[in-house]
């Protein structure tokens, strides 16, 4: 639920097949939550995982950047979401490869 | 090697902010480094530039770290690194000063600075229960950052359960918000919470938090929101995130109660069981640290300047003992004025003059601080919520049974480093951040001792996880800050 606050333009995203709306200034996390995106990475068992702590410390909020092919994810709660950026959720076999 | 900076600080919350403000007045060539985009640390969370809010932490609790706050942003003379993680800490070669690594999205880098205050704050004590890991479930600072930087809130059905006072702030904020909650849980009895709010120390420390606290449950009686002592959320249900929560009775002496459990129905749950010191970059650099008593994790030992065991290595704040922003403002000044007494810019009798009245201040806090663990603890409470198949290690997805079988068998667990080699528990992505407190309060039950003298994880380059390209990728000459010497 967004609290009324004079936000950022409206900016569009991808995320995984779907076009999402969000404000500039939100972060990744708060762009897909409040698209109803629940499920940002799955764990080992499939299962889905989301923002846990919200302040860098737990991994669980991570994402693909499509920007960036080199590297496997970014934590969402830090990362401000940019107009036009593509972002794949991490189904298991990324998570698993995510692997360090 | 040249040094560069001459005070590398680590953390842009009250601590670290306050210790810029003092340092940069005297002159000193300063870098202040911080994970997020923006000053403030977790307590006073910014939104982001694009916003424009006009109710940012209107309550009276804030306004003291809100004025600091503003002077530091005016700030000349430091330079801030933001979206930045410090993932090593180095002493150069030349023994003179530190190479700090630095993460962010353009990659990795490397600088120098004669000295470092390390003020890098807490996180939210991991609270392991059956469905800790479904969507919808944060920690209470965690559902307070989205709503305080974010003006967001993760759930139109909130639960709220834990042992920390900070859930009567956070609840009132998302009432105030227009969130709808369906309870707040506090394990303890009613009385222990109301003795922290009466007691002459919270009087005494003008604990502007806890003063707010008892306004908040006022102010919640008022919004009809319940307000529940003597429960716990038990278990948490749901198939792709929070559907309901499972409540037990806990018995005045922090015991689950068997029996049948009451069903709250829920879609976000806020687990406040207190926070944790972040104290792995101190530990990885040296600096001797403790047991913080009575929940967990470590403090970092420190000096009456701040020092820590490692010259020319200080910390401040939640860093030497979660007490909270007050006293990691005072610390702050204390570790900077340390740092000019060392470096020859005050002399002894003017530092300790400017520290006086801190000093006093100080103590009558601490004891407030002192008062606030113990009856916000739930060093007792926690080790009764993790079954067997609970999820421990959630980066990967170790059970509690598996350090069970691990410490029941002939192998020599006895510390954090152990476990990790025989069950995996601490082997990803948060490198133990979130299972270590756990683990070691798991071990120290099944071994009937202390946790105290369980050794934790060793903390490891890098601090937190790089992309090896960015690694491979980094140019020599990427040490920045030269430029900035003042001294050189």
């Amino acid at each position: 639920m967004r609290k009324h606050v004079a936000r950022g333009a409206p900016i569009s995203l991808q995320v995984d097949s779907k076009t999402i709306t969000c404000f500039a200034g939100e972060s990744l996390a708060v762009a897909l939550l409040a698209s109803g995106i629940d499920a940002f990475r799955c764990d080992r068992e499939g299962l889905p995982r989301a923002p846990y702590c919200a302040m860098g410390v737990c991994f669980e909020c991570l994402v693909a950047d499509l920007a960036r092919p080199d590297i496997n994810w970014v934590r969402a709660c830090l990362t401000p979401a940019r107009d036009g950026q593509r972002i794949a959720t991490l189904k298991r076999n990324d998570t698993d490869a995510s692997d360090l | 090697m040249q040094a560069t900076y001459d005070v590398a600080i680590v953390g842009g919350g009250p601590a670290g902010m306050a210790a810029a403000e003092i340092l940069t007045a005297a002159g000193l060539a300063i870098v202040l480094i911080d994970e997020q985009q923006r000053l403030g640390g977790q307590i006073l969370r910014q939104p982001p530039a694009e916003f424009s809010p006009s109710d940012w932490l209107s309550g009276l609790g804030y306004a003291a770290a809100k004025s600091l706050l503003y002077r530091a942003e005016q700030l000349s003379g430091a330079e801030l690194l933001f979206g930045t993680s410090v993932v090593g800490l180095f002493r150069r070669k030349t023994g003179e000063g530190f190479t700090l690594w630095l993460a962010s999205a353009p990659g990795v880098r490397r600088l120098a600075a004669r000295r470092v205050l390390l003020a890098p704050g807490c996180y939210d004590m991991p609270a392991p229960l059956p469905g800790w890991t479904l969507p919808g479930v944060m920690t209470l600072g965690g559902i307070q950052s989205l709503l305080k930087a974010q003006y967001f809130i993760p759930g139109d059905s909130i639960l709220l359960a834990g042992t920390h006072p900070l859930q009567l702030i956070l609840a009132q904020q998302i009432v105030a918000a227009g969130g709808r909650l369906k309870a707040v849980l506090f394990a303890q009895q009613r009385r222990a919470v109301w003795r922290l709010l009466q007691d002459p120390a919270t009087a005494l420390a003008n604990a502007r938090p806890l003063l707010d606290a008892a306004a908040a449950l006022r102010a919640l009686r008022r919004a009809g929101v319940a307000v529940r002592f003597g429960r716990t959320v038990a278990a948490i249900s749901g198939t792709d995130r929070v559907q309901a929560a499972q409540i037990a009775q806990v018995s005045s002496g922090g015991q689950l109660v068997a029996g049948p459990r009451e069903t709250i129905a829920c879609d976000l749950v806020g687990l406040g069981f207190g926070f944790l010191p972040q104290s792995e970059l101190a530990r990885f650099a040296g600096a001797q640290s403790v047991w913080a008593a009575p929940c967990g994790g470590w403090r970092v030992c420190h000096d009456d300047w701040m020092r820590s065991s490692v010259t020319d290595l200080s910390v401040a704040g939640e860093i030497t003992g979660v007490a909270g922003a007050a006293v990691a403002m005072l610390e702050g000044a204390l570790a900077a004025e340390g740092i000019l007494l060392d470096c020859g810019k005050r002399t002894l009798v003017e530092a300790r003059r400017h520290c006086r009245s801190r000093r006093r201040r100080l103590a009558v806090l601490t004891r407030f601080a002192r008062l606030l663990a113990e009856l916000s603890s739930a060093a007792t409470l926690l080790p009764q919520l993790a079954t067997p198949d609970t999820i421990l290690c959630r980066c990967e997805n170790i059970r509690f049974s598996a350090l069970d079988r691990a410490a029941a068998a002939e192998l020599a667990i006895t510390d954090a480093n152990a476990t990790k080699l025989v069950t995996r528990a601490g082997m990803g992505l948060c490198q133990g951040r979130n299972c270590e407190n756990s683990t070691l309060a798991r071990l120290a039950q099944a071994g009937g001792q202390a946790p105290a003298g369980l050794a934790g994880f060793t903390p490891r380059f890098p601090l937190k996880p790089v992309p090896i390209i960015d690694l491979i990728d980094m140019e020599d000459e990427a040490e920045v800050g030269y430029s900035h010497s003042k001294s050189e």
